[in-house]
Order: structure tokens, then C-alpha cells, then sequence
């Protein structure tokens, strides 16, 4: 009897679970840099008001984000889990070389969201409530800076396998102008996606929603002065976006919409369509850093001391990518509904 | 300290420290959600009251037991990159359902949370037993992946290489079921144990309190009907680990040399130096009624293997006599509960009962981590049994033990915070009631 899991429909009709694997594990990580990369700019946005403003910036972003908080992070977990699942080399170079800067944006995550849930469910409101928004507002910053130094630590090239030094094997990859420019540009990207978002849920308060749109003209000018930087720095340091990008026209068109988008998110600005003006933000987040995929593709892990580590090389065998692929199927047919029902409940409830 | 010792200090400390925020998240819906169904169908406050102030210690769990297991996927990777360069596609079913699990868990705890006056009051009760559920299927997914570490299926080893990967055989290992449901009834009989305790210690300050009663109930009534069932999964578990992992059930046993009719050792301490047991006390024959129901079987001791590939004999041992010696305690509690709730209901209340809770209220959980202290501590020097040695899985990344220092600051300061916020919880609780009781006697003065 032929085992019935050898037989796989999709790949009769020219379709691989590969391909679906890789889209699953790029739809996941655009996604948490859109909804969970808007709760950490909300946390920078509250590093950067002053004390009067704070407590209603505070009031806004529990209520803009509270149902949906937990729900937002666990797309990390998901790319963690496709990544050791079906790429199982690129995980584990990525948290042996990475170790260092990894561990400290797991630090922000632990603060971040305990301090999170410790604001609102503290039973007794007083002095301890500071330390939780100072804690919650610093971690905010520090997560995303480290997560966008280990994305740009892997295409940097400067993992070195069997390294000679402590610094050469287990700084020097990520702790670079390059890398941590990355990594600003995330914390840049960030702050403008929750500025925007939150421009529309502060309408009651009009002085609120003029600090959200000028902070959202701010960061998204820091996020366009980042990017400059981050090609800057690629240059200097031995890598040439502009190359990469160039070589795929793919790219070149999402990096082109994005741009293009600044004119519409401006007019969009000026005339308070509060609602359309998110989308605007979430598919210039999303169209930049699927472009960057798409360049870095299918290269994982650019090694300073042997080829690159591929996606394609990288891959489980057929058998697991099978599983996993009707696996995440299943997840994705479970998650999305219930995941629309939630935003559907709290977010759209006066429309 | 070596890095060797540092990263599984690292890793113990981690999976410790999860672990209990992990049982609270996966069991205390269930109580919410008793509480929940009690006030939609009779109405009485109290109900009310008891369940959006679990629900707040739930949020607080859960958001710590969340952050705490995110830590843990990558620290797997960080510590032992070899280990999960060849297990990651082997188990990877078990936490791919296991992520989306607790996606689900997530969705379903916001719209719990924050549904209140905003859902249909049918479809916000769904939410909240949809969040125990799904925890607990989280759960019982994560332990799959431990069970194949124990009882490693669904591949073949070829030259350090896994190949032929079979990621459903390997999910459905032997292991899955015993680990599963031992864990399953763990996580209900500490957390039952441990709230009650906590709700005993208010009820010693304060005997009348109606939310305080109400929530002891509810959470002995869980966590006995659990402690009860414990012994009868420990014995499944034992009669499995007699035929998969008799080095470990020698361990456990610190059963030294192998014999038919084997004595059940309790208490003692091992001698691993003389192979011989100290202070012991012997039950005839009891080790090979209970691991192959005949008393007169064959139970293999450790001087069946190469002594290289002992586990540490005293920890496991001592371990195992922790947790069973709790286990046994905390059924007869539980027998007392039913018998007073069942015929002597004035007794529940009574201070000596009160502070035997409270004098339970952490055992459970001292249980369940010397249970995987037992597992984990007794599988060694294997990370994946019999394949490869836990040595072999090491990061080469050097200074593990600074990495370990921070876990363990992080670690403590947040343990340290979340029992400070349960206490406040308590204070406000407390000081809510004895403003209406006041008020009571205020308003029949006043008549």
C-alpha cells in the first residue's frame, strides 16, 4: 500500500511546499513588522513625549492595542518555528554567531511585554506605574534595534565559521555601522507605523492627534534619512544594496512603490483620511522589507568565510517540508479567521 | 563554571521558570471559566467579582508565560545549535501545532479580556474556555517534542546524520502519551493547590469572605479531582519508563544492581561510589510488582549499563522521592476534601484544614519541577536518547555563564514582581469587601 503521505497534490501540479513554506515564512515576518512593529513605535512614541502628554498617549495605545497585544508577537514564534523547522542550518548559525545581540532583544521582549500586561493589570495604581512605562517604553526601543541588527548581521557577511577570536566570531558580525543602521531603520519604521495609527484613534483629542501627526511626519522623515544610511553604510562596509536591488527588478518596483507612497500618505495627511492613511503606511512598511527579502533571496545567512547559506540548500528534507507545509495550512485556516474576528470586534465596532 | 554546565544551568532555569507560568496560563481559564458559567446562569456577584480577579492574574501569567517561552525557542538554538540543526525538522509537527495553538490561545484570551459588555455573554464564555483549551493543547504538543527527545522515532541515524525523517512517527512517539497526560494532571494539581492555598491564607485572615470561599472551591475541586488521577498516570509512566528507559527507572530507584523481586526503595541516599543505598527503607518485591505488575520480574539495575552512561544517581533519585512523596500528600488532602465537602461540610472551614492548604500551596509545584528534574536530570548524558550526548549539542560560543547570570537576574527580579502584583491583587480584593461589609452595617444603623 503506497504510504499516503509521499503523495502530494500540490507538487503534481508543479506547486512545491517549498515555495509555499518560504511564502508562509515571508508573509509572517512583513506581518510582525507591520502589527507588532506598530506596538513597539508606540512604545518609542511614548519615549519621546513629555510628561504631560504621557497619559494620554498611555490611555490611547492601551486601548488601541490591548486585544490584539499578545496576538501580535506570536508571529515571531511562527517565523522561530519555520526557520528551525524547515531551515534548520539557518537557525542554528543565526543563534550560535548571533547569540549576543539575539539575547538582548529577547531582554526587551521579556520587559517589554511584562511590563505591558504589569501597567494595565496592577491592581493598585501608583508610583510603580512609572517604572513600569519607563521600562516598557525603553524596552519598545531596544527590540526592534536589536532585531533589525540581526537581520542585517546575516546579510552583512561578516559571520565567520570557526572563528579565531571571541570578537571576530561573536561581535564583529553584528556590532558594525551596517547592522546597527539596520537596526535603527527598524526602530525609524516602527515609530511611523504607530504615529500613523494612532493619528486616527485619537481623534476625541485634537491636541493628541496633532502630536501623532507631527510625529509621524518626523519618524517617517528619520526612517527615509535611515534607509540612506543603511545603503551608505552597505557601501562602506562591503555590501552594495544598490546591487542587490538593482539585480531584482522585483524589488526595485516595491522599493518604487514605497517611495511613490510617500506622495500618497502625504495627500492622504492633508486631507484626514485617517483610515486609508494606515493601509498606506502598513504596505510601504510591508513593501520595503519584502523587497529586501526578495533582493537578499535566496541567500539566508552571507558568511564572510564560505558560500552563502540558500534557503534552497538549507531545506529539510521533502518529507518534513510536506508536514509542515499541510501544517501551516491547518494553522493558517485556524489563525485567520479568529484573527479577523478579534480586529473585527474591537477595531471596527463604531463603523 | 564551564560553558558545558552554564548552558544547562541556563536551560534548567529557563524550562523552570516557564514551566509555572505555563501550568497557571493552561489551567487557570478553567477556574475563570467555572466562576464564569456560575454567574451566567445564577447571577450572584461574587461569581462575578471572582472571575475578573483571576482573569487579571491569568492576563498577568499569561503575558509572563508568553515572553518566557518566546525565550525559550531561541535559547533551544543558542545553546544547543547541534541538537536542533538535526531534531528542529524531526519534531518540528508537535511545535508548528503547538504555534498555532497558542496563536489561538492568544486571540482567544484578548477577546476575553477585553470583551466584556462588547461580545454576546455565550460567545464571551466560549472565549475564556477556548483560551484553557487551547493552552492545554499547547502543552500536551510542546511535551511531544520532550517525549521524542526521551523515546526518539520517525528517522534514522546514519553517520551523524538524521535520515528517512518521518515528522508524524517521530510526534507519535511512545513517550507522548504518559508525558502528556503526567504533565496534564501536574499542571491542574499545582496550580489547584496553589490557589487554594492562596485563597486558604486570606480565609485564615478573614473567614467569611463569600469570593475567597468561592474560589477555594473551585480550585480544589480541579486540582483533587487531578491529584486523585496523578498516582494511576504515575504508574502508567512507570511501567513505560521500565521497558523504554530502564537506565533512568534505575536511576530513579537508585536500583544499583539488577535482580528478580526487586525491592521499592523510599527515601535513602544513594552511594554511587559503593553502589549502595544509605538510610533507605525497602518494600519487598514492590519495584517489580510496580514497573511489570509481577513481583517476582527482572528489573534491570544500573550495573546493567556502562557506568559512562549513568545519569547523576542522587539528583534523579532524590527528585523522584520529592515528587512522589508530594503526589501521595497531596491526594489524601484532596480525599479530605471531598469527604468534608461530601459529608462534614463545616469542617472545610475549619483553621487547621486552612493551614494545611496553605502549607500545600507550593508543594505542587515543587512536584512538578522535581518531575522534570527527573526526566530531564535522569535522560543524561543524552540529549536525544541514545543518539546524541547533551556534550556534543553545546554552543561553541564561550562566557555561557554570564549569559546564565542574566537569565537568572531577569528570572528572579520578574518572579519577584509577579508574586509582589498577586499580593496586591489580594489587598484589593480584600479591602473591596470589608468597604461593603461597612457600608452593610452602616446602612443598618442608619435604618
Amino acid at each position: 500500500m503506497p504510504d499516503i503521505r509521499q503523495f502530494n497534490p500540490m507538487q503534481s501540479r508543479g506547486w512545491k511546499m517549498y515555495e509555499w513554506i518560504v511564502f508562509v515564512l515571508a508573509v509572517s515576518l512583513v506581518l510582525y513588522l507591520i502589527f507588532a512593529g506598530a506596538d513597539f513605535g508606540a512604545g518609542i512614541l511614548e519615549m519621546f513625549s513629555n510628561r504631560e502628554e504621557r497619559n494620554s498617549v498611555e490611555a490611547l495605545t492601551y486601548q488601541a492595542i490591548g486585544p490584539v497585544w499578545e496576538a501580535n508577537h506570536i508571529w515571531l514564534i511562527l517565523v522561530i518555528v519555520i526557520l528551525f523547522n524547515c531551515f534548520p542550518e539557518v537557525y542554528s548559525l543565526i543563534s550560535t554567531y548571533l547569540h549576543i545581540p539575539i539575547m538582548l532583544m529577547l531582554i526587551g521582549i521579556v520587559f517589554r511585554g511584562t511590563a505591558f500586561a504589569f501597567r494595565h493589570y496592577d491592581a493598585i495604581k501608583d508610583r510603580s506605574q512609572r517604572i513600569y512605562a519607563r521600562t516598557f517604553a525603553a524596552a519598545s526601543f531596544l527590540t526592534p534595534l536589536f532585531l533589525g541588527t540581526v537581520a542585517g548581521a546575516t546579510i552583512l557577511g561578516r559571520i565567520t565559521l570557526n572563528p579565531g577570536s571571541f570578537p571576530e566570531g561573536f561581535l564583529w558580525p553584528w556590532l558594525n555601522m551596517f547592522s546597527i543602521s539596520v537596526g535603527l531603520l527598524t526602530v525609524a519604521i516602527c515609530a511611523f507605523l504607530a504615529a500613523t495609527f494612532l493619528i486616527g484613534e485619537s481623534s476625541d483629542t485634537p491636541a493628541l492627534q496633532e502630536k501623532f501627526i507631527r510625529q509621524s511626519a518626523i519618524s517617517l522623515g528619520i526612517t527615509v534619512l535611515m534607509g540612506a544610511v543603511v545603503f551608505a553604510a552597505g557601501e562602506w562596509q562591503g555590501i552594495s544594496l544598490l546591487t542587490m536591488f538593482l539585480a531584482q527588478p522585483l524589488s526595485l518596483f516595491g522599493i518604487g512603490f514605497a517611495t511613490a507612497g510617500l506622495l500618497l500618505y502625504w495627500h492622504l495627511l492633508l486631507n484626514q483620511h485617517w483610515q486609508a492613511i494606515r493601509l498606506v503606511a502598513a504596505a510601504q512598511a510591508g513593501l520595503i522589507l519584502l523587497s529586501w527579502l526578495i533582493a537578499q533571496y535566496p541567500v539566508a545567512i552571507q558568511l564572510h568565510n564560505a558560500s552563502p547559506i540558500t534557503f534552497h540548500g538549507s531545506q529539510a528534507p521533502e518529507q518534513v517540508l510536506t508536514v509542515i507545509g499541510y501544517t501551516l495550512i491547518f494553522g493558517v485556516l485556524m489563525i485567520f479567521p479568529a484573527l479577523i474576528y478579534l480586529i473585527k470586534t474591537f477595531k471596527f465596532r463604531e463603523e | 563554571m564551564t560553558d558545558f554546565l552554564a548552558a544547562r544551568l541556563q536551560m534548567a532555569f529557563s524550562l523552570g521558570f516557564h514551566i509555572i507560568f505555563a501550568c497557571i496560563g493552561m489551567v487557570m481559564p478553567f477556574f475563570m471559566a467555572a466562576a464564569h458559567l456560575r454567574w451566567l446562569r445564577k447571577g450572584d456577584p461574587i461569581d462575578l467579582d471572582l472571575t475578573k480577579t483571576w482573569s487579571k492574574g491569568v492576563a498577568i501569567f499569561f503575558a509572563t508565560g508568553a515572553v518566557s517561552g518566546t525565550m525559550l525557542s531561541f535559547e533551544l538554538g543558542m545553546l544547543w545549535p547541534e541538537f536542533m540543526k538535526h531534531a528542529g525538522p524531526i519534531i518540528g509537527m508537535p511545535f508548528s501545532l503547538e504555534g498555532a495553538a497558542f496563536f489561538i490561545e492568544a486571540i482567544a484570551l484578548g477577546l476575553f479580556l477585553y470583551g466584556w459588555n462588547i461580545l454576546n455573554r455565550w460567545v464571551h464564555f466560549s472565549a475564556g474556555v477556548v483560551v484553557g483549551i487551547s493552552g492545554v493543547m499547547s502543552g500536551i504538543l510542546v511535551v511531544a517534542a520532550n517525549a521524542w527527545m526521551n523515546s526518539p522515532t520517525g528517522f534514522d541515524w546514519v553517520n551523524g546524520q538524521a535520515v528517512n525523517i518521518d515528522p508524524v512517527a517521530a510526534m507519535l512517539n511512545d513517550a507522548w502519551f504518559t508525558q502528556a497526560l503526567h504533565m496534564t494532571l501536574a499542571a491542574f494539581v499545582a496550580t489547584g493547590f496553589a490557589v487554594a492555598g492562596i485563597h486558604a491564607l486570606q480565609l485564615l485572615r478573614n473567614p467569611e469572605h463569600p469570593v475567597h470561599r468561592r474560589a477555594l472551591k473551585i480550585a480544589l475541586f480541579f486540582g483533587g479531582i487531578a491529584a486523585f488521577l496523578q498516582p494511576i498516570s504515575g504508574d502508567i509512566s512507570a511501567k513505560d519508563i521500565a521497558v523504554r528507559q530502564p537506565l533512568k527507572l534505575a536511576a530513579m530507584e537508585a536500583h544499583f544492581h539488577t535482580e528478580s523481586g526487586a525491592d521499592l526503595l523510599v527515601g535513602g541516599i544513594p552511594d554511587v561510589e559503593n553502589k549502595t543505598v544509605n538510610y533507605g527503607i525497602y518494600l519487598p518485591n514492590f519495584l517489580s510488582f510496580l514497573a511489570f505488575n509481577d513481583f517476582q520480574a527482572e528489573v534491570k539495575g544500573l550495573d546493567a549499563f556502562p557506568e559512562e552512561n549513568w545519569p547523576p544517581v542522587l539528583i534523579t533519585h532524590l527528585a523522584f522521592q520529592v515528587m512522589v512523596g508530594i503526589g501521595v500528600f497531596l491526594m489524601l488532602i484532596a480525599l479530605m476534601y471531598f469527604f468534608f465537602r461530601w459529608k462534614r461540610r463545616e469542617y472545610l472551614w475549619q483553621r487547621g484544614f486552612l493551614r494545611l492548604l496553605v502549607f500545600a500551596a507550593p508543594l505542587g509545584f515543587i512536584a512538578v519541577e522535581a518531575g522534570w528534574i527527573v526526566t530531564e536530570v535522569g535522560r543524561q548524558p543524552w540529549i536525544v536518547y541514545g543518539v546524541m550526548q547533551t556534550v556534543d549539542a553545546l554552543t561553541p560560543m564561550p562566557g555561557i555563564v554570564y549569559m546564565f547570570a542574566t537569565t537568572m537576574i531577569l528570572y528572579l527580579m520578574l518572579g519577584a514582581i509577579v508574586c509582589w502584583l498577586m499580593v496586591r491583587q489580594v489587598q484589593v480584593l480584600n479591602a473591596r469587601y470589608s468597604a461593603i461589609q461597612s457600608n452593610a452595617v452602616a446602612g443598618v444603623e442608619n435604618v
